[in-house]
C-alpha cells in the first residue's frame, strides 16, 4: 500500500502506528517504508501530490497496489476530528471529477471533496475541501485499478472552527485520534488489493519454467498461458515441471504440456 | 444492499427515481453530470466492483430499442432488445457482461415511458408478423424488480399493447410481481438453466434449480406463458447425464399449455470480451476449457459444440414438440467475404 500525506504533522502518527522507517537517500520526498506499506510526505498542493505519486510509482512499480491520499481537509458540515472517505473528488480548476468506487464497508463517513489550488476562505457547500486529492487521483489511476485509489481525510476545520483558528500543535493529536477508524479501512483495502494480485508462487514458477529451456519469446507467451491454465485446472506444479524437464526440445515441451492438459479441460 | 447511489443531475425529479430512493432511505447520494462519467472510464476492475456494486440512476437518451440479429429469436418476425438496466444481480462466471462493461455498477434508466413510446412506435409500423422485445440482454429482467419496478410498470402498458410481445429473461425465483397480476399472453417469462452442479460452480447468487422450478410452477398456474432457456450450454464431466437429469427435472413439472418455447444457446463470447473475462478470473477452469477462437468469438471447438448441441436437441425433442424448440444459429466458422 502507498500512502500520500501532505504534511509531516499528519504523517507522524501514521509512521508510528504502522512502524515505518525512514528510507535514506530518498532526496525528492521524505519516504517511510515498512513490510506492506510505503508512506511519502508530498508537501502541500496538487503538483506536489502528483509528483509524489509518480516518484513512489517509479520506486515501487508493482501493479495493483492500493494508493491512499490521507490527510486533513476542511469541511462544510462534518465536525473537526471526524474522518471521511471521498466518494467524489472534484478538481476546482479543471472541473474534472473522480468517483473512487466505495467497495469497503466502513464506519467512516463519506462525502464529496473539492480540491483547489488555493485555500478557500469559506465553506460554500456541505462537502470537504482540500488541496491535493484530485491531482492524487489523476496520477494514481495510471498506477493501479480505480477501486484501489482512495482518499481519506480528517476534518481539521469547518465553519465553526475556521482554518485560521487551526492550532498546528494539535495536528498530530487530531490525526492520532482518527486512526482507530482509519486503520480498519486500510486493512480492508489491502485485502482487496491482494485479490487482484497474481499469487507470487505461480509467478515464480513461471519464471522458473522459462529458465528450464531456451524458449523463444513467442514460446514463453504460449508457456505462460499454458501454465496459467494448468494452475486453473488444478495441475500440480511438480507435474508440469516434470513434463517440461522430460521433453526434448522447447517445442516438444509445450506440445507435451498442452497434450496432458487436454485431459483436464473439462468443468468438474 | 445498495448504500451508495449516484444520480445524474436532474434525474431525481423523475417519480421512478424517487421510488428507488424510498427503497434505500439510508443510501448516500452522489450527483454526477452523466452516468458515463462513472460507468465508462477505463482502469476499473469489474470483478472487484461485483463484490459491492453501487446503483447509478440515469436517463436513457438516443437509441432506446435495438434490432436483434435475425438468427436469435423465438419465432417472431421482428426482434428487438432494450435495456432499462445495465448489469445483473447475479455473478455468473460465463456472463459476457463482465467482458463488455467496464464497471459492475448497476445503471438504471428511469425513463421507462420513453422505452414504451419507442416500443409502441415499432409495433405500429405496418409490418407483418409478431414483434418481440427482449428485456434481458444486459440484465436479469426480474431479479431486481423490488428496486426497479420494471415489470410492474410494463405490464399495464403491454396489456394495452397486445401487438408487442415481451420476453422477460431471468434466473430469479422471485416471481411475486407476476403472481399478483392477471396473466398476459404477450409476456413470456423465460428462465435460464444449467445443470445444478455447474450452477453451483459458476452462478454466484442464483437460486437453485428447484426454487426456480417452483417459481415457474406458481406463475404457470396463474396462466403466464413460460420459456426455458438452456443457455449457455457448458461442456463438463458427465455432460450427458447432467443435462438429461436437468431436462428430466424441468419438463415433467411444466404443463404443456404453459410452455411457450425452449431455446438452446451455445457458449460464445466476442474475443475481446473473452480476453477481459480471462484477465479478471485467471484461475477459472471454464476459461481453460476446450475453447477456440472462431471468427470474432471464442466458443467451444466446433466438433464439441456440434456434438453437445445435437445431444441436447435430441433429448429435448423427446420431451417437447419441435415447434417449441429454437436454436440460436451461428456461423462462427464462416470466412469473411473477400
Amino acid at each position: 500500500m502507498n500512502l500520500i500525506v501532505a504534511l509531516k504533522a499528519e504523517a507522524s502518527p501514521l509512521i508510528e502506528s504502522l512502524s515505518l522507517s525512514r528510507e535514506e537517500g530518498s532526496d525528492s520526498f521524505p519516504l517511510f517504508v515498512g513490510d506492506h506499506c510505503n508512506l511519502i510526505i508530498s508537501g502541500v498542493g496538487k503538483s506536489r501530490a502528483s509528483a509524489a505519486v509518480l516518484y513512489l510509482r517509479k520506486r515501487f512499480p508493482q501493479p495493483n497496489q492500493a494508493w491512499v491520499n490521507l490527510g486533513f481537509a476542511g469541511h462544510g458540515k462534518l465536525e473537526v476530528g471526524k474522518s471521511f472517505l471521498a466518494n467524489r473528488v472534484m478538481d476546482g480548476e479543471s472541473g474534472e471529477a473522480f468517483y473512487p468506487p466505495q467497495l469497503i464497508v466502513s464506519k467512516i463517513a463519506s462525502s464529496s471533496l473539492l480540491t483547489s489550488l488555493n485555500p478557500l476562505a469559506d465553506y460554500p457547500e456541505p462537502i470537504g475541501y482540500d488541496m491535493e486529492a484530485s491531482a492524487f487521483c489523476l496520477s494514481a489511476r495510471t498506477a493501479t485499478t480505480r477501486e484501489l485509489i482512495q482518499v481519506v481525510k480528517v476534518v481539521s476545520d469547518n465553519p465553526a472552527n475556521p482554518v485560521e483558528s487551526f492550532d498546528r500543535s494539535r495536528a498530530a493529536a487530531l490525526m492520532k485520534n482518527a486512526l482507530p477508524s482509519i486503520h480498519p479501512f486500510l486493512e480492508k483495502l489491502e485485502k482487496l488489493a491482494s485479490k487482484v494480485t497474481p499469487p507470487t508462487e505461480l509467478l515464480n514458477f513461471i519464471e522458473e519454467a522459462f529458465a528450464l529451456k531456451p524458449f523463444t519469446q513467442t514460446q514463453r507467451h504460449q508457456l505462460r498461458k499454458l501454465l496459467n491454465q494448468a494452475n486453473a485446472l488444478g495441475m500440480p506444479e511438480e507435474d508440469a515441471r516434470a513434463i517440461l524437464e522430460s521433453s526434448g526440445t522447447t517445442r516438444e515441451a509445450i506440445h507435451e504440456l498442452d497434450l496432458v492438459l487436454e485431459e483436464r479441460r473439462l468443468l468438474s | 444492499m445498495i448504500d451508495l447511489i449516484y444520480h445524474e443531475e436532474g434525474v431525481l425529479d423523475h417519480p421512478r427515481a424517487r421510488e428507488v430512493l424510498d427503497r434505500y432511505p439510508s443510501a448516500t447520494l452522489v450527483p454526477c453530470s452523466h452516468y458515463k462519467e462513472i460507468f465508462n472510464p477505463n482502469g476499473q476492475n469489474f470483478a472487484l466492483q461485483k463484490q459491492k456494486p453501487s446503483l447509478i440512476l440515469a436517463r436513457k437518451t438516443g437509441s432506446l430499442v435495438h434490432p436483434v440479429p435475425p438468427t436469435y429469436g423465438i419465432g417472431g418476425e421482428r426482434n428487438f432488445y432494450f435495456s432499462h438496466l445495465l448489469n445483473c444481480l447475479y455473478d455468473c462466471r460465463y456472463c459476457f457482461l463482465q467482458g463488455m462493461f467496464p464497471s459492475a455498477h448497476y445503471v438504471l434508466f428511469v425513463n421507462y415511458e420513453d422505452f414504451q413510446d419507442e416500443i409502441l412506435r415499432l409495433t405500429q409500423e405496418p409490418q407483418e408478423g409478431e414483434s418481440w422485445f427482449f428485456s434481458g440482454y444486459d440484465c436479469d429482467s426480474l431479479a431486481m424488480e423490488k428496486s426497479t419496478g420494471f415489470v410492474g410498470s410494463f405490464l399495464p402498458f403491454l396489456s394495452e399493447t397486445p401487438r408487442a410481445r415481451l420476453e422477460l429473461r431471468t434466473k430469479s425465483a422471485d416471481t411475486g410481481i407476476l403472481e399478483s397480476k392477471e396473466a398476459l399472453p404477450n409476456v413470456v417469462t423465460a428462465f435460464s438453466f444449467t445443470p445444478e452442479e455447474i450452477g453451483k460452480q459458476l452462478e454466484k447468487g442464483v437460486p437453485s434449480v428447484d426454487s426456480r422450478l417452483r417459481a415457474i410452477g406458481r406463475i404457470a398456474e396463474r396462466g403466464w406463458p413460460v420459456g426455458v432457456r438452456i443457455d449457455p450450454l457448458l461442456d463438463c464431466i458427465d455432460f450427458e447425464k447432467r443435462y438429461r437429469d436437468l431436462f428430466d427435472k424441468l419438463f415433467p413439472s411444466l404443463p404443456d399449455e404453459s410452455l411457450h418455447s425452449v431455446s438452446l444457446g451455445v457458449f460464445r463470447v466476442p474475443s475481446s470480451y473473452f480476453g477481459r473475462m480471462e484477465k479478471l478470473h485467471p484461475r477459472e477452469p471454464l476459461f481453460a476449457g476446450k475453447l477456440a477462437k472462431r471468427g470474432d468469438s471464442v466458443a467451444y471447438r466446433r466438433e464439441i459444440e456440434l456434438e453437445r448441441t445435437a445431444f441436447c436437441r435430441e433429448e429435448l425433442l423427446k420431451r417437447i414438440p419441435a415447434s417449441k424448440l429454437f436454436q440460436c444459429e451461428t456461423n462462427l466458422d464462416a470466412q469473411p467475404s473477400p
